[in-house]
């Protein structure tokens, strides 16, 4: 429960400070403020918090006094706001229409699920990768610390940032619960977005679709980054479209703090200010010619860099390469290389093959292929990647009612909501990966032009219940899967949350790696460090110190040059590491860019270390002086 | 209001033709995922 009121303090200070920010942007409603004063609060915390880990003083202490400075700062709207939203809650309850009041208890209980799951211990999905991984190992050091052996601690941007709060602050809990609150407040966006576009009508049912989606469910329940980077383009929407709407340049200036904030919370979100740069550019030209278009598109830009740059300026700073790993044939970096970066494409090809199996086929192989993705991702979720069937389910109605966006050709707005959809979509899905949560960000704009071009198609009483009809049917449908998705957990969630089931007990039945890791933590002792051998590793629950071998996420071990185990123990030295264990794996079709060879010195390496222990996971061992490195890299120092 | 009045110029009433061709797209569409869903 502390976890809970952190988060309730956190969102009300950051709601104060961030609508004391905006006050001068004309909200149409009370919600929207909500909405963007969140947004921006969020995101100015996870840009205190890097700075923070610059410095080095990545401490409770530090934290709590920047947010007591806001909550000081914004007290007066703090407190006004929480006024204004207990009269709209009271009003809505005596009040509100029975539809939307039945809507909000389903998605109220489902929340409740969600979180339910999210109070647990952490297993499953990228979290236990690196959504969580280097965050709470910045937050006990207390400072970004490099990682050398991994590129995934290269790879946090915003919401890791939130995350390296949260471990400051508490723990892995608060870090889900944000994430969790990131999922309620897109969810607002998106009401707020089909409500300003659209009506009141068309918003409530997009959120209702949005929020019983069962991939909803998927990502309310672990820590992602989706969540945030779904609210920070839906809120650059609705500045743009509400710039166009009302001129006011607050309005352009706030969408292209949020646009920053979604190209600083993915590098995929890079494209959202991008695109929206684009209906900026068109909407000033037809309004007031070249130059006051080049004003307005470059300000819309240079906002939208400057917002997005810090995580990226710390990658250039540290690895030199903003977009670490990618882009090494432009920008290069530290410890990596084209090989492992090739190597790296390579094993995900094979990853993709091996799930597009799944649905009868292969993996797409061209761009007329590729077209089928749409089709494949409404029926076919669970063929992406390692999943559950109904994981990552959208629902059928954006596929099915999206082509009615033809009737709302003629409406300016639903150019730049298809546009940024269509164009954000194809980009990713033909020229980076065919994925569904790699598109997530345009599932609200598609969502909210296909209600509305359903809507259009109900033009008489009778086809407008149809339709109303249809909505309400793929609501409870979506929310019947949504809990399917997450009733397995929910006894042992509700278990472990009353004390009843312990963490250890929870995670042996849910977590495979947990019991190697748990050997791992009750051997090795605080000061030594433990190898870990394998090609995608998930240390989450590592609690010793530890070193990555993996060669297709790190160069610092570079075995292209490694031909014999000395070689590998001369290159293991300098991570003065004292214990090796091999991850359990799946089988994978996929290869590493190196071949068995890596596999064989793995082997060798374990052949020469004494076994401390074992467990179903697998075995612990000891390295021997002489392979911990301590030997030779004395030998090395006393002979240069 | 003017909002509503541009909002009805910007949205048009389907034909007969076109409102059965996207009606029967979406039919089509959910008797597939019904089918994969109960599959």
């Amino acid at each position: 429960m502390l976890d809970v009121a952190i988060l309730s303090v956190l969102l009300v200070v950051l709601y104060g400070a961030g609508r004391r920010c905006v006050r001068a942007v004309p909200f149409a409603s009370g919600l929207e403020e909500a909405v963007f004063a969140l947004g921006l609060g969020f995101g100015l915390l996870a840009y205190a918090t890097l700075a923070l880990g610059e410095l080095g003083l990545l401490r409770p202490a530090a934290l709590w006094a920047l947010l007591a400075v806001a909550a000081g700062f914004g007290w007066r709207e703090s407190a006004s706001g929480l006024a204004r939203a207990v009269r709209a809650v009271r009003r809505f309850v005596v009040a509100g229409q029975t539809a939307e009041r039945l809507a909000v208890v389903l998605a109220l209980v489902l929340l409740g699920s969600e979180c339910l799951l999210a109070m647990a211990p952490a297993f499953g999905g990228d979290q236990t990768k690196y959504h969580l991984v280097y965050p709470r190992i910045f937050a006990e050091a207390g400072t970004l610390v490099p990682t050398p052996w991994s590129f995934w601690g290269y790879m946090q941007y915003l919401v890791n940032m939130l995350f390296t709060a949260a471990f400051v602050l508490r723990g892995d809990v608060l870090a889900r619960l944000i994430n969790v609150a990131f999922g309620v407040l897109a969810t607002g966006a998106v009401f707020a977005l089909g409500r300003r576009c659209f009506g009141r009508t068309v918003g409530f049912w997009a959120a209702l679709l949005f929020f019983t989606m069962p991939f909803t469910a998927t990502l309310m329940i672990r820590a992602w980054t989706e969540f945030a980077l779904a609210l920070y383009v839906v809120t650059a929407v609705i500045g743009v479209i509400a710039w166009r709407d009302t001129g006011a340049r607050s309005w352009l200036a706030l969408g292209a703090v949020m646009g920053g904030f979604a190209a600083g919370t993915k590098l995929m979100g890079v494209l959202a200010p991008g695109l929206l740069g684009v209906a900026v550019l068109t909407t000033a030209w037809a309004r007031g010619g070249l130059s006051a278009a080049l004003r307005a598109t470059i300000g819309f830009g240079l906002v939208a860099m400057v917002v997005a740059s810090p995580c990226y300026l710390r990658n250039a700073a540290a690895v030199g390469n903003p977009i670490f790993p990618f882009g090494y044939g432009v920008f290069g970096g530290k410890n990596w290389s084209a090989e492992a970066a090739q190597g790296l494409d390579d094993y995900y090809a094979a990853y993709r093959q091996t799930h597009a199996e799944k649905r009868g086929a292969g993996a797409y192989g061209s761009w007329i292929e590729t077209l089928r993705f749409p089709w494949d991702a409404t029926m076919a979720p669970y063929a992406f990647e390692k999943v559950g069937r109904f994981a990552y389910d959208v629902g059928p109605f954006v596929l099915a009612f999206f082509p009615a966006v033809i009737l709302l050709r003629r409406d300016p707005r639903v150019w730049i909501l298809a546009g940024v959809a269509l164009t954000y979509g194809a980009i990713v899905v033909f020229g980076m990966w065919a994925h569904p949560r790699y598109i997530h960000p345009t599932f609200p704009l598609l969502l909210i032009v296909a209600v509305q071009g359903a809507w259009m198609l109900g033009a008489t009483p009778t086809t407008r219940a149809a339709v109303t009809t249809v909505l309400a049917a793929t609501a409870l449908l979506q929310a019947f899967t949504a809990f399917r998705v997450v009733a397995p957990l929910v006894p042992d969630s509700l278990r472990v949350a009353t004390g009843r089931l312990s963490e250890d007990a929870f995670l042996r039945r849910y977590e495979r790696r947990y019991p190697l890791w748990e050997l791992v933590n009750r051997e090795v002792p605080p000061t030594g460090n433990v190898l870990i051998l394998g090609m995608i590793p998930h240390p989450y629950h590592v609690l010793r110190p530890f070193t990555l071998a993996s060669p297709l996420e790190q160069g610092a071990i570079d075995y292209r040059h490694l031909e014999t185990v000395d070689d590998l123990t001369d290159a293991l030295a300098p991570f003065g590491v004292t214990h090796v264990v091999r991850e359990p794996e799946d089988d994978k079709a996929a290869s590493n860019p190196v071949g068995d060879r890596v596999t064989a010195l793995w082997d060798a390496l374990i052949a020469r270390s004494e076994k401390v222990g074992d467990s179903p996971g697998g075995a612990l061992y000891k390295l021997r002086p002489m392979v911990a490195g301590t030997h030779r890299a004395t030998a090395q120092a006393s002979g240069s | 209001m003017s909002t509503d009045r541009s909002r009805a110029r910007a949205t048009s009433a389907p034909s007969m033709p076109l409102a059965l061709l996207l009606a029967g797209w979406a039919a089509l569409v959910y008797v597939a995922y019904l089918a994969s869903y109960l599959g």
